[in-house]
């Protein structure tokens, strides 16, 4: 009878184990390993751009021409440059993919039945997903950083401010901006997670989830719109500039995670109500 | 049919559901069924397709709420003990579902490592005897995508035997075998009872499970129409006469068969099929003989569940409810 007992017993590591599993399957989907490649491409095609161009051209205005002086530059760049469209499409589709994908092929009903508690299942989902929006970014970050000082050489960082940094402080910067950038898609995440249970057909819910910040954007367009555009998912995410100035706007940042944090309390109530009731579609 | 006539040893029941009942929209999928499936039976759950056998056993594992009824697996209520009795249950659901560029047994170590009970100690040594019982083991290593249809069956059935179970719940589990396949799903059915697990099987292709079985359970738009011990069943049977005659002679046996009272049916009026009822089979066919009739083929035959089956709800089992 104790060989029974012990069956319903959670082994030792179990949740390792599961979320182990879990972040496995998302990077190692050959799908999600071309969108971390297209991460990974994205600095090398602006340095070389960058690289090629002014050489010729010589001059220009804004940010990009910055790379030229600080290798660190073309991190920044790329954030910048990704972050309203091309970082946000990646995250929506694995996004959108998490639960809906699972319930298409009706893995989720076996999931259920071993059995796996719907909290939990939404929670392994959410830390996949985490994980790959913490690899994508991580390797946005390196490819920059690898790139940049191949190309532009490995100098002291001259900030927004005018200020001059050392290289060492640079990559703290980036890096902390990284961090930033991380936060500032967790709402995304939440959203996509969110439509990713309401559908078994993931390429649905994948362009559902792209279309919200999109929807953001163009209502921060909308200057009649002021009222609510702070509390919008995108209204914060330029806001990463902060921390090419001397002095970061701490505020600017704190408000930008809270919004996220918001985002990510209602959009990750609504998919836990959704995925807990109780009929498995598939 | 009173249920009272149906119910069996209610005791020791290992799934008990009472008044179950589970709609979709308009339609009434399960309606109000009281299941009874003893401990240690092969319980075969029958009927045509649409009949409410999958819905139903999807409200037994708790992946759909109920309307209203009870349901209990081993004595506890379902779906709310779903995390102390899962672990006793392996189950085969509308086919099996796994990650098509994972490998078989890539799949089920997916399946080991979020299940929370699993002992990662012998996990590969489970996973691996689960692959060789389902006749897996060649194809372990290759993609999901690859596998023919009944090599994917087999696989979800590795699924639910790779931890000892008390019960096994298996949808249609010879789907998409061949016969041969299906003779092993048989005997791994034959198996699984030996060891002393109690197997629910469903089918539309009564024969195919008929063998099996020690109970079944008919379901006919989402009723249960008949439960019973497979001996109970057999009991109840009536033998049939099956007559064949040259055609010529067809009108003479015909008549012979009349002459003693019995109902000659059949479409061919040269292939006649009586219910033998207390008319000695010697003497039946002395009548035939003595009548001029050229007999071809003179036998008894033993009903099968797709004649009781149309006895019970007076529809072929081929008619969807």
């Amino acid at each position: 009878m104790s060989q029974v007992e012990n069956r319903f017993e959670a082994v030792s590591g179990a949740v390792w184990r599961c979320l182990g599993s879990e972040i496995g399957l998302v990077l190692r989907r050959r799908r999600n390993q071309v969108l971390l490649a297209g991460l990974a491409a994205l600095p090398i095609v602006i340095g070389l751009a960058v690289k090629l161009v002014s050489s010729q051209v010589g001059g220009g205005a804004g940010l990009i021409t910055r790379i030229t002086n600080s290798g660190l530059f073309l991190a920044a760049v790329v954030f910048v440059v990704s972050m309203p469209l091309f970082l946000p499409l990646v995250i929506s589709v694995v996004a959108g993919d998490a639960l809906a994908s699972e319930t298409q092929l009706g893995t989720t009903r076996y999931a259920m039945i071993l059995p796996v508690s719907r909290t939990k299942w939404l929670a392994m989902k959410a830390v996949g997903l985490l994980a790959f929006v913490i690899v994508g970014v991580a390797t946005v970050l390196v490819v920059s950083l690898v790139a940049g000082f191949a190309l532009f050489g490995i100098n002291g960082m001259t900030l927004l401010s005018g200020d001059t940094i050392s290289p060492w402080a640079g990559v703290g910067r980036i890096a902390l901006m990284s961090v930033y950038v991380v936060a500032s898609e967790l709402g995304l995440v939440a959203v996509g997670l969110f439509i990713s249970s309401l559908t078994d057909v993931p390429i649905v819910a994948m362009a559902g989830t792209a279309i919200v910040p999109a929807v953001c954007t163009v209502l921060l367009a909308v200057p009649q719109l002021q009222a609510i555009q702070p509390g919008l998912l995108t209204y914060h995410w330029l806001d990463l500039t902060t921390f090419l100035f001397a002095q970061p706007d701490v505020a600017l940042i704190r408000q930008g995670l809270v919004v996220q944090l918001a985002w990510v309390a209602v959009f990750g109530s609504l998919a836990w109500a959704r995925v807990a009731s109780t009929d498995v579609k598939a | 049919m009173s249920q009272a006539d149906d119910a069996n040893v209610t005791a020791d029941a290992v799934v008990t559901t009472t008044g179950l009942v589970r709609r979709f929209g308009k339609q009434v999928a399960v309606d109000g069924i009281d299941l009874a499936v003893p401990s240690g039976s092969v319980f075969g759950f029958l009927g045509p397709n649409g009949s409410g056998k999958t819905t139903t056993i999807r409200l037994l594992l708790g992946l759909l709420g109920a309307d209203a009824g009870t349901i209990q697996l081993f004595s506890q209520p379902m779906p709310k003990a779903a995390s102390k009795v899962l672990p006793r249950v392996g189950a085969v659901v509308e086919g099996p579902a796994f990650f098509p560029y994972l490998s078989g047994d890539a799949n089920l170590a997916r399946l080991q490592a979020i299940d929370k009970t699993d002992d990662p100690r012998t996990a590969r040594v489970r996973r691996a005897e689960a692959l060789e019982r389902v006749g897996l083991t060649a194809a372990a290593r290759k993609p999901y995508h690859h596998y023919s249809l009944g090599m994917k069956q087999r696989l979800g059935i590795a699924g639910a035997l790779m931890r000892p179970r008390d019960l096994l719940i298996l949808d249609e589990p010879t789907n998409g075998l061949d016969p041969q396949g299906t003779r092993e799903i048989r005997n791994l059915i034959r198996g699984l009872h030996a060891d002393g697990a109690t197997v629910i099987v469903s089918s539309h292709l009564l024969s195919e499970v008929e063998q099996v079985c020690t109970h079944v359970g008919i379901m006919s738009r989402g009723r249960l129409i008949a439960q019973k011990s497979m001996d109970d069943l057999r009991t109840a049977r009536v033998p049939r006469l099956s007559v064949q005659v040259t055609s010529s002679t067809a009108t003479a046996a015909r008549k012979a068969l009349t002459k003693l009272k019995l109902k000659p049916e059949g479409t061919d009026p040269a292939h006649m099929l009586v219910t033998i009822g207390d008319v000695p089979v010697p003497k039946i066919a002395k009548a035939l003989v003595d009548a001029g009739a050229d007999i071809l083929g003179l036998s008894v035959e033993q009903p099968g569940l797709e004649d009781i089956f149309v006895e019970l709800t007076g529809v072929g089992f081929d008619v969807a409810g």
